[in-house]
């Protein structure tokens, strides 16, 4: 049998589940590339407990099939895995997203300013809405192609779900290092949400049917819509 | 001249659908017939093409051929499905008080403009346009106020226009065309007994309610008309 030398290194940077391991006092003394943007939206200590109160029992590794929901993030199980007292890491697995196809539906693309959609949307919303809407966003983000009319549309039933909030807060912002596969190609992320204290739910399936038809993932919480949409630019 | 912009609601609408022009958007906006819809999206839209929704193929047509139009009288169209508004500037104009799902999600954008008698602001400028616009076509100089009692505005823009007309037709109406009125009028409504008391009061109640007006008091309206007081107080008891 030949033997290879094996960069494992590399292997655990490029997967594409959130690997990190702690020392035994809680310090991460490794995270890959995908656990960076895990840890900016949960805290090490809550990942370091989620470690220990599923580690196995002796030395070796346990995995645990359980719903975890950090923001957009969704995964559905986790790996704890120790072999000495020096170290312990855990992967995490995320929930597997619904296939989506982009090709047969390019022809009703446009290239759009998503500011401007969202600043459209907003003026519409205004004139029954005194919903207090504070917006931020980033005005670099590329001009992508979308389907103008079905967004608009999205946007609007999104909004007509806070229409009785006392303020509303809108972010629109590129999703550094984030990406997501449509018909196996990977594309950047522009991440839009609104979020305010609660929200009506009356319309979610309508929410995900149109987030579907745009090709863009649609996370609906108690009270925030958060969407993950694909950058396409060609 | 389009009759927009003074209601805080018209406003809004117009400046959200002027916002849009550069879009490709689905828009509806729906109300009672007559309470400016068109004149609000005609403000905006003049260079669209216009189209009548009971002509589903002329619709369907405009649809495949152009990219900015407008459809009046949505509620008449009879196949939904078969619009395609994709890569387009759409704007439905419905004549309705609501809206069914399937129309709300044909569309991005959906405005609701409330009748007129729900928006007073747009009552007064309106009624002022119409007014100035009644003294042009009757060719009067003089200052004519209009009591707002006079105004009807139960069928919106419509029945507003017709009683501004009617009330400024009216306070200038001189002697020949008031006998030429009265002419016409019972030429149609001769018919019965006792024509003659029935249609002189036609003309008594009205004289002695305007003689009341100006005198105030049945001892002066009677020297100034010249019969008996107590044949004044009788026709006052009768009519009034």
């Amino acid at each position: 049998m030949n033997t290879y030398e094996i960069d494992f290194k590399f292997l655990v940077e490029s997967d594409n589940n959130p690997i990190i391991v702690f020392n035994h006092s809680g310090h991460i003394i490794y995270i890959n590339s995908n656990a960076e943007i895990l840890m900016s939206y949960v805290g090490v200590k809550d990942i370091f407990n989620l470690a220990l109160n599923h580690a196995p029992k002796e030395y070796g590794s346990k995995t645990t099939q359980l719903e975890l929901n950090y923001n957009h993030l969704k995964f559905y199980s986790i790996t704890v895995s120790y072999i000495n007292d020096e170290w312990i890491s855990i992967r995490l697995y995320y929930r597997p997203r619904e296939k989506m196809i982009i090709e047969n539906q390019k022809k009703n693309y446009t290239l759009t300013d998503l500011n401007k959609l969202l600043d459209v949307s907003i003026i519409q919303f205004k004139i029954e809405s005194t919903t207090d809407i504070r917006v931020f966003t980033d005005q670099d983000i590329p001009h992508i192609l979308i389907n103008q009319n079905e967004f608009l549309k999205l946007l609007r039933v999104i909004l007509s779900q806070f229409k009785s909030s006392s303020y509303l807060d809108i972010s629109l912002k590129l999703g550094i290092g984030e990406h997501i596969v449509i018909d196996s190609k990977r594309y950047s992320i522009v991440n839009l949400e609104f979020k305010s204290t609660a929200r009506y739910c009356n319309d979610d399936k309508l929410i995900t049917k149109l987030g579907n038809k745009l090709c863009l993932v649609t996370n609906l919480n108690e009270d925030s819509i958060f969407l993950e949409i694909p950058l396409i630019k060609n | 001249m389009y009759l927009i912009n003074y209601s805080k609601i018209m406003n809004k609408i117009y400046q959200s659908m002027q916002s849009t022009m550069e879009i490709f958007i689905s828009s509806i906006i729906y109300g009672e017939r007559y309470n400016g819809k068109t004149q609000l999206v005609k403000s905006i839209y003049k260079d669209s093409l216009w189209v009548d929704g009971s002509n589903l193929l002329e619709v369907q047509k405009a649809l495949k051929e152009n990219n900015y139009v407008v459809i009046e009288n949505f509620e008449k169209i009879s196949d939904l499905d078969s619009l395609n508004f994709e890569h387009k500037n759409i704007v439905a104009i419905y004549n309705g008080k609501n809206l069914s799902k399937r129309i709300k999600e044909k569309f991005a954008f959906i405005y609701h403009l409330p009748p007129l008698r729900e928006r007073d602001e747009d009552i007064k400028a309106i009624s002022n346009i119409y007014l100035q616009e009644a003294k042009e076509v009757f060719d009067i100089d003089e200052n004519i106020t209009i009591d707002t009692k006079d105004l009807d505005i139960s069928k919106n823009l419509k029945s507003l226009k017709t009683s501004i007309y009617k009330s400024v037709l009216l306070k200038n109406i001189d002697k020949n065309e008031l006998s030429l009125l009265l002419y016409n009028y019972f030429l149609k409504n001769y018919e019965g007994e006792n024509i003659y008391k029935k249609q002189l009061s036609i003309f008594e109640k009205e004289l002695i309610k305007a003689g009341l007006d100006i005198y105030k008091s049945q001892l002066k309206l009677s020297e100034i008309l010249g019969i008996n007081r107590n044949t004044l107080r009788k026709k006052v008891n009768e009519y009034l």
